[in-house]
C-alpha cells in the first residue's frame, strides 16, 4: 500500500478554507468525470449532525473536495431546530437547497430555499420560502440577494458580513446570513404591533 | 489525475482478505484525509446503486482514498436481499464491517443488522440482530455462534471445518451469513404462538 501524504503535506484545507459555492463545481469536475455522474454533498444540522457525499459508484480517483464546515452547535443555539443543506454538484452548476425549521417548539418557521450557482459564477435561481403557517398558506418569499441588500440606517449591511460578496458567497456565509435574518424575522412575528415593520422586504402571501 | 483501485490492496481484491488486513491501510487513509472516522457505505436496492462517504464532526482536510470491496450487485442480491447496505468504517480503533438491509424469503420478511469490529488483533465486537417484521420481534445472535452451530452429526452447519473465526475473508463472512439466513427464514416460516 502506497504511503499517502497527510493533510499538512499538500492537503487542500488551508488553501481552500472558504470555497465559493460555484467553485465546488470546479473542484468536483474530476469526480464527476470519473463517475460519469453528478454527486451530492449533504450536511445535516440536528441533534446528531453529519455530513456525507452521495456518489453513484465507488470512485477510482482520490477525492479532493472541500466539505463546507458548519458550526452545528452554534447554529442550533442560534435557533435552528434542524436543517438539511444539500449541494448537488453538476458539471456546469451547483444546486444548493436548504430546508429546515427555525425557532422554538412553539414559535417557528419552516424554510425551503433554492440557490443555484452556475460554474461561471452567475446565479440561476435564488429563492427562500419562509413558511409561517402552512395551514393558512402563509409564507414569505425572499432571496439571498434581498437579505444582503437590507441595510441599517448607517448604510452598513444588516445581515451580511462586510466581507460578503454576492458572487463569491460560500455555504457558511449563506447560512450565517439567513440565520441572522430569521432571528429578526421571528422576533417581528412575535411582536404583532411591529408586524408591518418586518425586517424583510419581500411580499407576504 | 492519479488513478487508484479502491477494491484492492497490493493487487489482492479486498473481498478476498480478512478484515485485519485493512487496519494498516485504514490508518494511512485516515491520516491522509485528516479525519478520525470514515464511514463508507454501498447501498444496493433492486433498482439503484449508491456509494456514501460519511464524516462525523471533523471534515476532511486532505484527499480521501476509498477502500471498499468490489461486489457485483447480482451476486450480492441474489440471496434474497431486497435492499442491502455494506459498510466499511475506518477508525483509529479498528475497522468495522456492517451488513444491514432487508431480506425476504417468502413468507419471512426480516431486517438485518450485522456488525463486526476488527481490532488490532481480534474481533472486538460481533453482534447480529434479526428483526421479524411480521411479529415485530428482534432475535439476537453472533457470527461466532453461527460459525459454531453444528448439525446432529457433529459437523459444522454453516462454516467449513477449515474456516477459522476471526480470519475469514469478507467474501466468506457474507457467504456463511447468507447460508444461515436462508436456513433461519426456513425455520421461521410459521409464527410460533406464545
Amino acid at each position: 500500500m502506497q504511503k499517502l501524504s497527510g493533510p499538512v503535506e499538500g492537503g487542500f484545507s488551508s488553501r481552500e478554507s472558504k470555497v465559493a459555492i460555484h467553485e465546488l463545481a470546479v473542484m468536483g469536475a474530476p469526480l464527476i468525470e470519473n463517475l460519469e455522474s453528478d454527486f451530492t454533498i449533504h450536511i445535516a444540522l440536528g441533534k446528531k449532525s453529519k455530513s456525507f457525499l452521495k456518489l453513484s459508484d465507488i470512485p477510482t480517483i482520490p477525492i479532493e473536495i472541500s466539505i463546507p464546515e458548519i458550526d452545528v452547535k452554534k447554529y442550533r443555539m442560534d435557533g435552528w431546530k434542524y436543517a438539511s443543506i444539500n449541494l448537488q454538484v453538476k458539471s456546469d452548476k451547483v444546486n444548493m437547497k436548504i430546508t429546515g425549521r427555525f425557532g422554538s417548539e412553539v414559535d417557528y418557521v419552516d424554510i425551503d430555499s433554492k440557490f443555484v450557482r452556475m460554474i461561471t459564477g452567475d446565479t440561476a435561481e435564488d429563492q427562500i420560502d419562509i413558511i409561517i403557517d402552512p395551514r393558512e398558506d402563509k409564507q414569505q418569499t425572499i432571496s439571498v440577494l434581498d437579505i444582503m441588500n437590507i441595510r441599517l440606517k448607517s448604510g452598513d449591511p444588516k445581515y451580511a458580513r462586510f466581507s460578503d460578496e454576492y458572487p463569491k458567497l460560500d455555504v457558511e456565509a449563506v447560512i450565517a446570513m439567513l440565520t441572522r435574518y430569521l432571528k429578526d424575522f421571528l422576533r417581528s412575528l412575535q411582536q404583532p404591533a411591529q408586524e408591518q415593520a418586518s425586517p424583510a422586504n419581500g411580499g407576504m402571501n | 489525475m492519479t488513478k487508484i483501485n479502491p477494491s484492492q490492496i497490493d493487487g489482492t481484491p479486498i473481498k478476498e482478505l480478512p478484515l485485519s488486513k485493512l487496519i494498516q491501510p485504514a490508518e494511512d487513509i485516515l491520516a491522509a484525509s485528516g479525519v478520525s472516522t470514515l464511514l463508507q457505505r454501498l447501498v444496493y436496492t433492486e433498482k439503484e446503486k449508491s456509494f456514501f462517504l460519511e464524516f462525523s464532526d471533523i471534515m476532511p482536510s486532505g484527499e480521501i482514498r476509498p477502500l471498499f470491496p468490489d461486489f457485483e450487485k447480482e451476486k450480492l442480491m441474489k440471496s434474497n436481499w431486497k435492499k442491502i447496505f455494506v459498510e466499511i468504517i475506518l477508525t483509529n480503533q479498528g475497522v468495522r464491517f456492517n451488513l444491514k438491509g432487508h431480506y425476504f424469503k417468502s413468507p419471512v420478511p426480516i431486517d438485518i443488522d450485522f456488525t463486526i469490529l476488527q481490532g488490532q488483533k481480534e474481533y472486538k465486537e460481533d453482534a447480529i440482530k434479526i428483526f421479524d417484521r411480521r411479529i415485530e420481534k428482534t432475535y439476537q445472535t453472533s457470527f461466532k455462534d453461527i460459525m459454531e452451530t453444528k448439525m446432529k452429526t457433529g459437523d459444522l452447519k454453516y462454516a467449513k471445518a477449515t474456516e477459522v473465526y476471526g480470519e475469514l475473508t469478507i467474501q466468506k463472512i457474507i457467504k456463511i451469513f447468507n447460508r444461515f439466513l436462508k436456513d433461519w427464514t426456513l425455520k421461521h416460516r410459521i409464527i410460533e404462538r406464545n
